[in-house]
């Protein structure tokens, strides 16, 4: 990734910074979209490699402090990391005493830098799925502003975005016609217990009626942004965590499925993972 | 005669820190008179002797020269009012003491790395307390060393956050996107460059507006009795050098 490109990113996230600071008096309401669209530009080039997201973090909680000496009290800039009752020390030794119980296999996986057009491709799948669990209207709009935010931090062109706008609103408009709900009912259930690079476990699969999920999986930073994406079958799905350690995917798996391929995006780097069962 | 360093013309200013301990800056640079060999300090500290939170600012302030904190939440003028983040440092501090007590028997990496953050971050949020003049000298001191080390994007976007105000006052109507950092000082129609050394030298000093209908770009020299020589341009108007002898009285309001 060049240098103008990444200087180009982080100079329009820092703009977006001063635009949020600029918005102290504004209706809490108007604050809080603003934060959020500045939390989204900030993945944005984070995960498509551009900023380090150290800066980015610092410019999230400066623009919050700016906020708060600027009379915007409502915010809460402290520091979640000195909760005592929440961050433990079964935190600090948990992975390796979680893991010891079970027998884990290393699966090496293939990791590559990202760039903006992986990250993105990443993000139209995610919004995509999401809206196809049936999100909520204001979270349908938000999803859809955070492609539009994200398009815009990363100098996309006009027709990137209208692509990926019209993937989002063709699935927006799946979701809305669908009339059917059939029960669902867990099929199959695969032990993996698999190390992944350095970047976390997974426990199990399973094959659920109208879909499939990974469980007990984790990662190193589960604070920090990662985009799961799988394709199985030939078809891509992005996972949606929908519990802790818990990714869906969409659609089902066939009984006859014996492989996917998992992919993580996660701060400007990439892994692929071939699961065999 | 060349021009001068940043802080030259600049008087000193001290503020309370904590007990009788006080803060001073003179001369670019910011000291803690309670504490003349902060070194000292910081390595007993590190061997577990109680320090005092004077230090963490200290390493704040030290930080933000690296990283261009306080760029962003620092006043641009006397009328960007700010409250002093009281309660905020004080639940913050409080939270700092109970994760140390409960954490005290661990000097793991983990605990080494939360407790230097927040650490750094109660003294920045301390710093953020300090007055709007001590303020000011703080951010120009920040952007002189964002400016020495070529980190020109923070820089560059926190020069246009300022400058705005003093460009719109003469008429133009651009936005901060269209405020860049050049060796040409321009105010045209749609883009207006202003040198790397203005936030330290122009904004620092609050000469920004001290001249009538311009927007003072440049300083070129400092007089042997304290004036400064400034270049000013104006929205469709020539360059203009002239000699400044007061300055940090007028968008400050001091």
């Amino acid at each position: 990734m060049s240098n103008v490109a990444a200087d180009t990113a982080e100079r329009r996230l820092r703009l977006r910074a001063e635009a949020v600071v600029a918005l102290a008096t504004a209706p809490p309401v108007e604050i809080a979209e603003a934060i959020e669209g500045l939390n989204h530009a900030a993945d944005a080039v984070v995960g498509a490699g551009l900023v380090p997201v150290e800066v980015t973090r610092a410019i999230a909680v400066e623009t919050v402090d700016a906020l708060y000496i600027r009379g915007v009290l409502w915010l809460d800039p402290s520091m979640p990391e000195l909760q005592t009752g929440g961050w433990s020390k079964f935190e600090e030794k948990g992975a390796p005493e979680r893991n010891r119980a079970v027998e884990m296999i290393d699966l090496p996986g293939h990791e590559h830098g990202a760039d903006l057009a992986c990250y993105f491709d990443r993000l139209v799948l995610r919004t995509s799925a999401l809206v196809s669990l049936g999100a909520h209207v204001d979270s349908v709009n938000g999803l859809r502003s955070r492609l539009q935010v994200s398009a815009e931090v990363l100098d996309l062109t006009s027709a990137d975005l209208e692509a990926a706008l019209q993937a989002f609103d063709q699935a927006v408009a799946i979701t809305t016609s669908d009339e059917f709900a059939p029960e669902v009912r867990l099929a199959e259930s695969v032990p993996l217990s698999l190390r992944l690079a350095d970047v976390g476990s997974v426990a199990a699969l399973e094959r659920w009626s109208d879909h499939w999920r990974l469980t007990g999986l984790t990662t190193g930073h589960p604070e920090r942004m990662a985009f799961w994406s799988a394709t199985a079958e030939g078809r891509r799905a992005a996972g949606i965590p929908t519990g802790p350690g818990v990714l869906r995917f969409d659609p089902a798996l066939s009984a006859s499925c014996r492989a996917v391929t998992l992919e993580l995006l996660s701060e400007g780097r990439a892994w692929t993972f071939e699961v065999q069962w | 005669m060349s021009a001068p360093e940043w802080w030259q013309g600049l008087p000193a200013v001290a503020a309370p820190s904590v007990d009788d301990h006080r803060f001073v800056w003179a001369e670019g640079t910011l000291t803690l008179d309670a504490h003349p060999d902060p070194e000292a300090e910081r390595t007993l500290g590190a061997l577990g002797a109680p320090r005092c939170v004077c230090l963490d600012v200290l390493d704040a302030w030290e930080a933000c020269h690296d990283s261009g904190a306080m760029l962003i939440a620092g006043p641009r003028s006397g009328h960007d009012a700010i409250q002093a983040p009281v309660a905020l440092a004080r639940t913050l501090s409080d939270d700092l003491a109970r994760w140390r007590r409960a954490f005290r028997a661990d000097v793991g990496p983990k605990f080494a790395a939360v407790d230097r953050t927040a650490a750094r971050r109660l003294g920045f949020l301390l710093l953020l307390g300090l007055d709007a003049r001590f303020l000011r000298r703080l951010q120009a001191s920040v952007a002189a060393a964002l400016d020495a080390s070529g980190r020109h994007v923070a820089l560059e976007v926190a020069t246009a956050a300022r400058a705005l105000p003093a460009l719109a006052a003469l008429g133009w109507t651009g936005s901060q996107a269209e405020i860049r950092l050049g060796a040409v000082p321009s105010i045209g129609g749609d883009l207006a460059i202003l040198p790397t050394s203005w936030m330290a030298s122009v904004w620092g000093r609050g000469l920004a507006d001290a001249v009538d209908g311009r927007v003072v770009v440049e300083v070129t020299a400092q007089h042997p009795d304290g004036g400064l020589d400034v270049l000013a341009l104006g929205f469709g108007k020539s360059e203009l050098a002239l000699r400044v002898d007061r300055w940090e009285t007028r968008d400050n309001e001091l």
